[in-house]
């Protein structure tokens, strides 16, 4: 599961990040763990290497500014996860949504950041034309592999709905990933 | 599960890192710098500030409804408004008049001239 992904314990972690002596290892270290998988979770969810170098470095920087606050009713990286999606999400729904699936596959071939095969490409650019909460469910669950209880708490969606919307999403993408063969 | 089909620029994860790693270590120094925020200092400024103002508010009305210790006669003409006096008062104000101008001899007035 993902969110073991954090090889220490969360509390010791948070206390050595809060600890002015050893704060910048502390979050070499978390950063360590952390700063890739939050990155190509992101990159999913946006479609472009732009938009998700800076949505993950404000994640970072906003994950360290309300840190004092961290309660640990979630596990550490569950809570990174949840800044990264929220973010991501308002993002999303900032952007003119992609009309068709050929428009989005169309800005992925154009990415030199992007080297996906056939199918890896049409998987992307459908799962690009879900609307923002569908689409970071997807991820989650389907990349990610988080439990429900984590997405819940990242997308700010009950259990029952996530899993309404986790089906609906692959109904979605399964045509399209077909009509593209 | 699939290869990563994305991809990233050349040293972008070490970049990033020493970015956001400034970008955390340079908050929490300005932060430590910063005198007590301003709101908690502004507060009791303010208080004092209101205290202050609605003693010198009080002190002018107080001094308006208290009638001033005169210390001249001229003061105390100044201070008497008419509509003040009662009505025996102004009665005996006209009286006064008459009684001076009647206390009054012109023609030893005259001597005391020459």
């Amino acid at each position: 599961m993902k969110v073991d992904i954090i090889k220490c314990d969360d509390k010791d972690l948070v206390s050595r990040i809060l600890d002015e002596r050893t704060k910048e290892r502390a979050f070499s270290e978390l950063l360590g763990y952390m700063h890739e998988p939050i990155y190509f979770h992101l990159r999913k969810m946006l479609g472009n290497h732009d938009d998700a170098a800076d949505a993950t470095q404000n994640t970072f920087i906003q994950f360290h500014t309300s840190l004092s606050g961290f309660k640990f009713k979630s596990k550490l990286a569950t809570w990174i996860y949840t800044v990264a999606t929220r973010k991501g999400i308002d993002i999303i729904r900032k952007r003119k949504a992609f009309v068709s699936i050929e428009d989005a596959e169309y800005q992925l071939k154009s990415d030199v950041y992007f080297d996906g095969n056939e199918a890896s490409t049409k998987l992307h650019a459908a799962i690009l034309t879900l609307p923002a909460k569908q689409r970071a469910v997807f991820i989650l669950k389907y990349f990610e592999d988080l439990d429900y209880k984590s997405i819940s708490e990242a997308t700010g969606t009950s259990v029952g709905a996530l899993k309404a919307s986790f089906h609906h999403a692959k109904e979605k993408i399964k045509p399209l990933l077909i009509s593209q063969v | 599960m699939e290869t990563n089909p994305h991809k990233v620029p050349q040293d972008f994860f070490e970049n990033q890192r020493r970015e956001i790693l400034a970008s955390v270590l340079k908050s929490d120094t300005s932060m430590a710098k910063k005198p007590a925020r301003i709101y908690s200092l502004l507060r009791p400024t303010l208080a004092v500030a209101a205290s202050l103002a609605g003693i010198f508010f009080l002190t002018l009305f107080i001094n308006e409804i208290t009638p001033k210790e005169c210390k001249t006669f001229a003061c105390l003409l100044e201070s008497t408004d008419l509509s003040d006096l009662s009505e025996t008062e102004e009665a005996t104000l006209e009286e006064w008049e008459y009684e001076l101008y009647e206390d009054i001899d012109i023609e030893q007035l005259e001597n005391l001239i020459q």
